[in-house]
This record gives structure tokens, C-alpha cells and sequence, in this order.
């Protein structure tokens, strides 16, 4: 039997690690001393004994409370979606989704509707904005309408697009009916609006004021084709136009 | 989760608010836990409310349990430390008579049973009586910081590493104390030697 060493009640010299896989071995194994192994046996022979029921349930409760204030806090969107899983407030929702998309679609269709109910509003024209709508429907007769919501566009698109509307290669005119043309107003940008129909149709005062509208932006843009042409037909209307706007130093640019 | 999830997913598990995490735990270390602290303080009673204090301790320190810390290894320090804090206070109020019964059980001899004597442990079930009886006692012999230290390799079956972290001295010490506590039982034991190659 090999004496005790190592340092750890003070007692003995030499080195803690002097023998330590050894006393490891003799330690756990005790494999190459029948004794220890004996003993061993022993001890590992004494049953452990069951711990008595007392003070479980206490535990067990405490433990239930500390996991309550553990527990992470749901976030307000999950408190949202809880609270709607509720069944009366399941129902409220659905009726108010409901309610609210009957409104909704009331609203559209009498949007829709309402052009071909009343007439076209007048143009108000206004500088730099284009107040033209997009055409609604085909046809001779009051086949245009003004976008009775007012739409500020930029001059520059506006007027280019008038013409290219009124050149001869345009491609033809959907058939669709008027509802389907006003459906998309929201999303869609406007189409062109067409000279040569608005000329045909509203008021004289109106079309004048439009072209005289769509040549002042042409003007400012250096558009001078544009303006030459347009300044030729408003003059045919007002033949003093051209007179009063020579002064302008842009349409100089383009009439001299 | 599942029952063979590691003691420290459980731990997190049940920082999270899953109650049937803690329990999978109170039942996987409730009973080593108890005979651990029983063969340290050698009393049931005590034992009882130590155990309780302990899994009360472990409750009370889960909100700031980390994942790198090994389980069982903060389990057994607080068992181990309140069984100390524990056997520090008896020392101060009594000291241990041979009359005393060894356990509170009411088959439980009492030191002067166990003496040495020709005449005893006629048959094998009375021997085995008298060796567990004896191992008990010079278990109880051992100094604190050695018996801490067998009991958590031999009983628990702890790597001496873990059995320093939970001591809190260096590994080689522990190794020392366990050497140490091998002598003694030896020679405490030294008259039952051929009792005990014989015993199963």
C-alpha cells in the first residue's frame, strides 16, 4: 500500500502531481487492490433511499410561480392576435371587415357610375396642370369627360402626350365599356388626352383654353414645332393670339 | 421536450416558462441529490429540509442560470455548501454520542452496535447489515472535505474536475482529499476485510 501523498490536507511532500494518473487509477479503479475493490462493493451494495414526498408539492407550486415571472412577455401584436381569437371579438372584426368593404365597394360603384350620370365638369385651366381626364368610353357624342377629381400632371409629359394621342399612328381605342376605362384611374397614369377629340367636343372656350395651355408649356420647353402648330390653331379661333404671345421671349424663340 | 433532454436545455426550457421542464429535472436529481446530502449530514430530518432548500435555491437562481454552466455541477454546490453550512452549526450545538442512533429509521443501531465482535453477523443478511452499518460509520469518520469529496465520485459518480468546481479547490486537490478518504476507510474497515471479499 502506497502511502498517502499530495498536498491536500497539508500533510506529505511531494508534488500534487507527482503520481497523479496513478492515484487517479487507484482513486476510481482500485483495480490492482482486491481491498479497495472489496469495499467498494460494498458501499456501491447500500441502497440509496427514496426522498420522502414532504415539501414536493411546495416546490412545485414556487417553481410554477417563478416560471410565470420567467416567462417572456408577449409583444402587443401577439396580445392583439390573442385577444382576436376570442370569439366575440372574432365576430365584431368580421362584421366590421365586412361593413367596411360593403362601404367601400358602394363608394366605387357610384364613383363609376357618376360620369355617365351627370354632365362633364368644365375645365378650369390652370397653369401647369393639365385638367383633362382620360377619355371614358367611345363614341360622337359626349364621349369625353373630365376627371371630376383634379389631377396635377407635369407639363411636359402632358403635352407630349397630347400629341403623340392625335398623331395618326395611335393604336386603336379599347372597346371596353366606360366602367372598365374609369376603374384603373387610381393606379394607372392618365392616358393622353386627344387634341383633336377635345377640340370636338366641350365648348369652344374650353378647347381654347387647353391649347392655349398645352402651347404655353410647349413654349417653355422649347418645343417649337409644337408651338407653331398649336399657336396656328388657337388662332384660327383667336386670331389676336398669336400677336400677344410673339411678346413672350419663348414663343418669340419659336414664331420669329 | 423530451425526457432525455440535457439538464441544462431543461434549465433553459424552464427560464422560458415551461414548468414541466423544472419537474423533468426535481425527478432526474431529486433522489442522488437526497442521499447525498443524507450521507453527508447523516440525519433524515435535516436531510428533508435540505433538499428542499436547495431545489428552493435553484428556483430562486434560474432567471440568471447560463447555458455554459454545467447543471448538476451548480446543483451539487449548493447541496454540498448548505450541507457544510449545516454540519458547521451541529458542531457548535453538540457532538455525536455512541448512543445515538446513526439514522432515524427505527431499525437503526447505534455506534455501539457496530463494534467488532466474533460473535455477530451469523448469517449473510445480518452481515451486510453490519457492513453497511459500519460504512456508514466510518463514511461519517471521514473529515468534511474528505467525505464531500467521496461521496460525490463514489456515490455520484462525478469526474474529479467537476467534483473541484463544485469544492472549489484545484482538481489535484480533490484527488488528494479522495486518496486520503480511501486510507481511512481502509483502515477503519481493516477488521471487516474478509467480511467484506466475502460479502455479494
Amino acid at each position: 500500500m502506497t502511502p498517502p501523498v499530495g498536498s491536500g490536507n497539508g500533510v506529505g511532500g511531494a508534488p500534487p502531481d507527482a503520481e497523479d494518473a496513478g492515484r487517479d487509477a487507484d482513486a476510481r479503479g482500485g483495480d490492482g487492490d482486491p481491498e479497495l475493490a472489496a469495499m467498494r462493493s460494498v458501499w456501491l451494495s447500500m441502497r440509496d433511499e427514496e426522498p420522502p414526498d414532504r415539501g414536493l408539492a411546495e416546490l412545485l407550486a414556487a417553481a410554477r410561480v417563478q416560471a410565470e415571472a420567467m416567462a417572456p412577455k408577449p409583444s402587443w401584436w401577439h396580445r392583439l392576435l390573442a385577444a382576436l381569437r376570442r370569439p366575440p371579438l372574432l365576430a365584431l372584426v368580421t362584421v366590421l371587415v365586412l361593413l367596411g368593404g360593403a362601404v367601400l365597394l358602394g363608394r366605387r360603384v357610384g364613383r363609376d357610375s357618376a360620369p355617365a350620370m351627370h354632365p362633364p365638369a368644365p375645365v378650369v385651366p390652370t397653369d401647369g396642370a393639365a385638367p383633362a381626364g382620360p377619355a371614358v368610353g367611345s363614341g360622337s357624342a359626349a364621349v369625353r369627360s373630365v376627371d371630376p377629381l383634379p389631377r396635377v400632371q407635369a407639363d411636359t409629359g402632358e403635352a407630349e402626350r397630347s400629341l403623340d394621342a392625335s398623331r395618326p399612328s395611335r393604336p386603336p381605342r379599347s372597346p371596353l365599356p366606360p366602367a372598365v376605362h374609369a376603374a384603373p384611374r387610381a393606379e394607372a397614369p392618365p392616358p393622353p388626352p386627344d387634341v383633336g377629340l377635345v377640340a370636338r367636343s366641350g365648348s369652344a372656350d374650353d378647347t381654347r383654353a387647353l391649347l392655349i395651355q398645352q402651347c404655353d408649356a410647349a413654349a417653355r420647353r422649347g418645343d417649337c414645332p409644337v408651338v407653331r402648330r398649336l399657336v396656328e390653331q388657337i388662332s384660327q379661333t383667336d386670331p389676336g393670339y398669336r400677336a400677344r404671345v410673339v411678346q413672350d421671349a419663348a414663343f418669340a424663340r419659336c414664331l420669329e | 421536450m423530451k425526457t432525455d433532454d440535457a439538464d441544462e436545455d431543461l434549465m433553459i426550457l424552464y427560464q422560458r416558462g415551461e414548468v414541466r421542464a423544472f419537474e423533468l429535472l426535481l425527478t432526474r436529481h431529486r433522489k442522488p441529490v437526497y442521499n447525498f446530502i443524507l450521507r453527508f449530514v447523516g440525519d433524515k430530518e435535516t436531510a428533508e429540509d435540505l433538499l428542499q432548500e436547495a431545489f428552493m435555491r435553484v428556483l430562486k437562481g434560474a432567471e440568471a442560470y447560463k447555458r455554459q454552466a454545467k447543471f448538476t455541477t451548480w446543483l451539487y454546490t449548493i447541496a454540498r455548501n448548505l450541507c457544510v453550512d449545516q454540519t458547521r452549526r451541529r458542531k457548535h450545538r453538540k457532538h455525536a454520542s455512541l448512543d445515538a442512533p446513526m439514522d432515524t429509521s427505527d431499525d437503526s443501531g447505534t455506534l455501539m452496535d457496530v463494534i467488532p465482535s466474533a460473535e455477530m453477523a451469523s448469517d449473510r443478511k445480518s452481515v451486510n447489515k453490519q457492513l453497511h452499518e459500519t460504512m456508514h460509520r466510518a463514511i461519517a469518520a471521514l473529515s468534511e472535505e474528505q467525505r464531500e469529496v467521496f461521496l460525490m465520485r463514489e456515490f455520484l459518480d462525478l469526474p474529479f474536475k467537476q467534483i473541484a468546481e463544485v469544492v472549489g479547490v484545484p482538481e489535484n486537490t480533490v484527488k488528494s482529499r479522495m486518496r486520503y478518504a480511501l486510507e481511512k476507510l481502509r483502515l477503519d474497515l481493516d477488521e471487516y476485510k474478509d467480511v467484506a471479499k466475502a460479502a455479494p
